[in-house]
């Protein structure tokens, strides 16, 4: 009999189709976790340096001014930041463990914010402080981000730091930080304690801290 | 996102699927592989259709005279179809074969023509743009002692791939010649390639000649024989080398012309998607059609992809004035960012899957070339063509734009 409908055939077919994908699937998930894990790794010991730093801060009381910040701590902030934006992209804006990281690192930001801007204040340092608030329904803040990390590289001089929120997260830290500077519309840029909102340009960025080519 | 994601997985099942089925086929029938020795040799005659064929036309002639096959039982004709060139004169000068000369009437009528004056009880049609391996009309014949076996079709390969689109289609090939293996194990081959395959007179003969309106002859002469639940096989080593387009243009309107041709036929035939089929009517058929279905949808998801990242690169980079030594400088190479997940291992597996197609092909047809660059240059740029081609077949017949080939609308 020719053409025969092998149901036998079909079965094995699903089964070695189904086995394999699933493997895929889990291999995939694991790799996930992995990745997961490195970004929560780093956390933990961002988390380590900076309540140094801050412990150190209190030991100098009388002379804070001669502790001495590692820029380090900023650059890893900003490693940090670009790696969860890369597993947001692949895990989705409403992945549960994007989420719990991408939270935890906002406050973890503002605590290091708080920081560098008392030393700023109390020591005269040269260091600009640039708040960056994104949000989901946003048209140029892929620029504005893109157009940071640019600066941050073009002007090392400049000694930026740069914490970028996602203004969507809820949590009343961020919710009375957002408050506190008015923020209601995206980008919006706190340079040195001072608001701009809306996408700022390169020429603008360059005018703000009077460079000249 | 989710949904996405859902359809994302749920094809990628399915084309894992038909891949599994096929190897699982191809695994469960090797006992197969072999030739089956013919009992008594048929006569055969191959007829060379020719229109303006003078430069390619000895060498075709020269290959079927090496054909390993005795003489009085092998009958080559050469039809030349009304060519305004030398083709006659040339074709006339080797005594062994009989050349005959008609008005011009498309490959179609030069087949009927052959047809008629054939002496053989089997009956193959051979491009003059193809050149048979001296032994495959031999390895051919024995399946045609099963009584039930109307057709059999060789291995076709590319011969001397040269410009990267003929290095792309030599991989194609390959990948046709296991895919064709696996239909004959099931009795399922809708589409017979036109060079040196082998009919039964006959059928051909009882059942109307060929189609001389038909845009591609092969592919409803095939689905006539399913039709009537006889049986197409395959000889797998018998190889037959044809020439193919070597530009895009050319090829571009080939695709067109075969892809228009098969869902034409395939409308014509559309009595075959039904249980009374089968295996071909409830799963073959229909999973040729998903698969084309699934390939053009990858490739508008990736195109798609790709033009929404490189339309925000470029904007990104016209925020800093295009200042690439700088971005160059910022550039890290970080482990993390080579993305693993479930998406590209399915990828991955299918490219595995792949290499063991092409090298079952390689394998079983004898193919003793080893085209390396071949295979990088099919995987990155072969679905890309393959969409373009179908949607461009698509368009042409929903537009009902005629399709001209050899000089005549069909």
């Amino acid at each position: 009999m020719i053409r025969a409908f092998s149901k036998k055939r079909f079965g094995y077919v699903f089964l070695i189709t189904t086995l394999v994908f699933l493997l895929g699937l889990y291999f995939g998930y694991l790799i996930t976790n992995s990745k997961l894990r490195d970004i929560s790794e780093i956390t933990q010991q961002l988390q380590t340096q900076t309540t140094t730093t801050e412990i150190e801060y209190l030991l100098f009381n009388e002379e804070p001014c001669l502790l001495e910040i590692p820029d380090r701590v900023g650059d890893e902030l900003y490693q940090l930041a670009s790696k969860l934006t890369f597993m947001e992209e692949h895990l989705g804006k409403k992945d549960k463990e994007v989420l719990i990281l991408k939270e935890y690192y906002s406050l973890l930001e503002m605590r290091h914010w708080l920081l560098l801007k008392k030393i700023k204040r109390e020591c005269e340092r040269d260091t600009n402080l640039i708040l960056y608030f994104y949000g989901e329904s946003c048209n140029s803040c892929d620029e504005q981000g893109f157009l940071l990390t640019y600066l941050r590289e073009k002007y090392p001089e400049l000694k930026l730091s740069v914490y970028s929120f996602d203004a969507d997260l809820q949590n009343s830290a961020l919710v009375s930080l957002k408050r506190f500077y008015n923020v209601s519309e995206y980008p919006a840029l706190i340079i040195n304690d001072k608001a701009y909102s809306g996408f700022v340009g390169r020429k603008h960025f360059e005018e703000i801290f009077k460079i000249r080519e | 996102m989710g949904t996405q994601l859902f359809i994302i997985y749920l094809l990628t099942y399915i084309g894992l699927f038909f891949s599994v089925y096929f190897l699982f086929t191809f695994f469960s029938g090797t006992s197969r592989l072999a030739n089956p020795r013919a009992k008594k040799l048929y006569s055969v005659t191959i007829a060379v259709p020719a229109y303006n064929e003078e430069e390619t036309i000895s060498k075709t002639i020269h290959s079927l005279l090496k054909l390993n096959y005795p003489k009085d039982k092998l009958d080559i004709i050469i039809i030349d179809d009304g060519s305004g060139d030398h083709t006659f004169e040339i074709a006339s000068k080797f005594s062994e074969i009989r050349v005959f000369r008609k008005e011009n009437g498309g490959k179609g009528s030069a087949l009927n023509f052959a047809l008629q004056k054939a002496k053989g009880g089997l009956f193959a049609a051979l491009d003059a743009d193809s050149v048979t391996s001296p032994d495959a009309l031999l390895k051919m014949v024995g399946y045609f002692d099963d009584p039930e076996v109307y057709a059999v079709t060789p291995s076709l390969k590319v011969a001397l791939p040269k410009t990267f689109l003929q290095r792309i289609q030599y991989v194609e090939y390959l990948f046709g010649i296991f895919l064709r293996k696996v239909l004959s194990f099931l009795d399922a081959i809708h589409v017979t390639p036109g060079p040196l395959t082998l009919y039964r007179k006959d059928f051909l003969l009882k059942t109307g000649g060929f189609d001389e309106h038909n845009l591609t002859e092969d592919i409803e002469i095939a689905l006539r024989i399913q039709s009537k639940n006889k049986r197409i096989e395959n000889a797998i080593d018998a190889g037959v080398f044809t020439t193919t387009p070597e530009r895009f243009k050319p090829l571009f309107f080939q695709r067109l012309r075969w892809y228009t041709g098969f869902m034409n036929n395939v409308f014509r035939y559309k009595h075959l998607f039904h249980p009374r089929y089968k295996l071909l009517g409830v799963f073959i058929l229909p999973s040729a059609f998903l698969s084309v279905s699934i390939v053009i949808f990858f490739v508008f998801f990736f195109l798609i992809k790709f033009f929404l990242k490189g339309f925000q690169a470029i904007l990104n980079y016209s925020t800093v004035g295009f200042d690439f030594p700088t971005l160059f400088k910022q550039f890290r190479i970080d482990f993390f960012y080579l993305y693993f997940g479930p998406a590209l291992f399915l990828a991955l597996l299918s490219l595995a899957l792949f290499v063991i197609f092409v090298s079952l092909a390689s394998i079983y047809s004898k193919e003793k070339k080893f085209h390396l660059y071949s295979y990088p240059i099919y995987l990155l740029l072969y679905s890309f063509l393959f969409a373009f081609w179908w949607l461009a077949a698509g368009f042409y017949k929903i537009m009902k734009i005629k399709i001209v080939w050899g000089g005549r609308a069909l």
